[in-house]
């Protein structure tokens, strides 16, 4: 990453080091956005998130003397991985109830890449039910409309594909995307 | 919950720009599960991130999607596995294209808060703990380092240190299950490139459990070095001759890496956070050796 000059970065934490506030500042308002980005998508949750990038700052701030005559990467990617374990373990203490044991658990993953991994937990939260159950609920050419949608198709090729005209496939996605709101605010409320 | 796979684009020339703001943004994990739902029930191609954007990652990451064609980002919807990878690899390697990003107000104002209530955090930290810098810094007086608080640290430290070398016995020969020492890692009848693919995305699985002392960093440094062992040993049918002297070589550089990375652990418990970071360099670096060959096999 090029966030910033790296010797700059480098004075940042040198800074830092030397219980400079203001460094500190700095440092934090460069590397957030993205660390609470990535915290997000692992717990879904901002506030869970919130709670994972705070947890990585302190830790970081405990031990900013190891990165002292690092680069700005070393840190940014330490914080990353403590702010992504962080986020982890808010996202299994959210997680759906399931009845496989933990070795069962820890066997699964093993076995899958990071992101099906994360996938699978986003999977299993009360949300992406609640989401799956309406998406059934609705009209099937409302899945179809947007299946065309993200496969890249025009209106007038929807239109064409389902036998409607293409100024109605517009209304399709307008009238179901209320009823999808509608299904999850109930399922959700 | 935002219903964010209904806000695609019209236009589908819109759709890089799209997809960045939903990638740097907060609402990322509602349209990944929007995307999966959706996809489950239906005729897909399934495939990983290196097979849709292969060659232009590095591209990707400094300048940002504009140059996926519109196929590509419609396979990165079918495969949202894929896309949570993406996301990864620019918030922890894109350039500052990525930082220019536009985020919605919703997510400013999130980042915002998020940044005044880190910066709060810090600042009181620093009140709690004047002395950390100190503590630890090489021009400290020894009277400052010797507080009652880094003596009990010590201590700690000095039993921990017994707990290890127990440990150290324990789990030195035995593979982990993880890592190098995935079961089925090694299969023989996939192509060079995804072998080698593999073999990187299990070395990410370092970054699964982050070691929190030194005694965590010990076994989970020892378990990564076995599998090291395990690939050293290996036939790596996959790969042909060149490819196989490669890899093989390149693991017993990564080997004595981290066997001098464990002996100064051992020599010093007070070591962690460097070799930590150490450790985490050289993994990093392996990791990203064997996907970048990967990408240069056909």
């Amino acid at each position: 990453m090029e966030t910033g000059d790296d010797d700059r970065i480098k004075h940042l934490i040198g800074r830092a080091c030397n219980g400079d506030n203001q460094a500190w500042n700095e440092i934090i308002e460069m590397w957030t956005p993205r660390l609470l980005a990535y915290c997000s998508a692992k717990c879904w949750g901002t506030a869970a998130a919130e709670d994972a990038v705070q947890e990585a700052w302190i830790k970081a701030f405990m031990h900013i003397e190891s990165f002292r005559e690092k680069s700005g990467d070393d840190l940014r990617h330490w914080l990353m991985r403590v702010a992504g374990n962080e986020s982890n373990n808010e996202g299994r203490r959210a997680k759906k109830y399931t009845n496989k044991s933990d070795e069962a658990i820890e066997h699964e993953k093993a076995k899958r890449s990071e992101g099906q991994d994360v996938l699978q937990r986003l999977m299993e939260s009360e949300r992406a039910s609640a989401f799956e159950d309406c998406l059934k609920e609705i009209e099937a050419v409302f899945r179809q409309v947007i299946v065309l949608r993200l496969n890249g198709a025009s209106y007038r090729e929807m239109g064409e594909s389902l036998g409607i005209p293409s100024g109605t496939v517009g209304t399709r996605i307008l009238r179901g995307t209320k009823d999808m709101k509608l299904c999850i605010e109930g399922k959700l409320s | 919950m935002k219903l964010t796979i209904f806000e695609v684009p019209e236009n589908n020339a819109d759709w890089p720009r799209w997809l960045e703001q939903q990638l740097v943004g907060l609402e990322f994990a509602g349209l990944v599960v929007q995307l999966e739902t959706l996809y489950k029930s239906q005729p897909r191609q399934q495939q990983t991130l290196d097979e849709i954007c292969g060659r232009q990652l590095p591209e990707l990451l400094q300048r940002g999607l504009g140059s996926l064609s519109t196929q590509q980002i419609s396979a990165l919807f079918q495969n949202p596995a894929a896309i949570l990878e993406l996301q990864e690899q620019v918030l922890s390697s894109g350039g500052s294209y990525w930082d220019q990003v536009p985020l919605s107000a919703a997510d400013r104002e999130a980042v915002n808060q998020s940044t005044t209530r880190v910066s709060q955090a810090i600042s009181k930290e620093s009140n709690r703990f004047p002395n950390v810098q100190l503590a630890n810094s090489k021009n400290a007086p020894e009277t400052t380092r010797l507080s009652g608080k880094a003596v009990a640290t010590l201590a700690a430290l000095a039993a921990t240190v017994l707990v290890v070398l127990g440990l150290w016995s324990q789990t030195g020969g035995k593979p982990s299950g993880w890592g190098f020492d995935q079961p089925g890692l090694l299969a023989q009848d996939v192509s060079a490139r995804k072998y080698l693919s593999n073999l990187s995305d299990a070395a990410r699985q370092w970054a699964d459990k982050r070691p929190l002392n030194a005694q965590e960093l010990e076994k989970r440094l020892t378990e990564f070095r076995h599998g090291c062992d395990t690939l050293i040993a290996a036939a790596h049918k996959p790969l042909d001759d060149v490819d196989r002297k490669w890899l093989v070589g390149k693991c017993s550089d990564w080997a004595k890496e981290i066997d001098s990375y464990l002996a100064e652990l051992r020599r010093n418990a007070d070591s962690f956070s460097d070799v930590n970071l150490k450790a985490d360099k050289t993994i990093n670096r392996l990791k990203d050796a064997l996907k970048k060959r990967a990408l240069e096999l056909s």
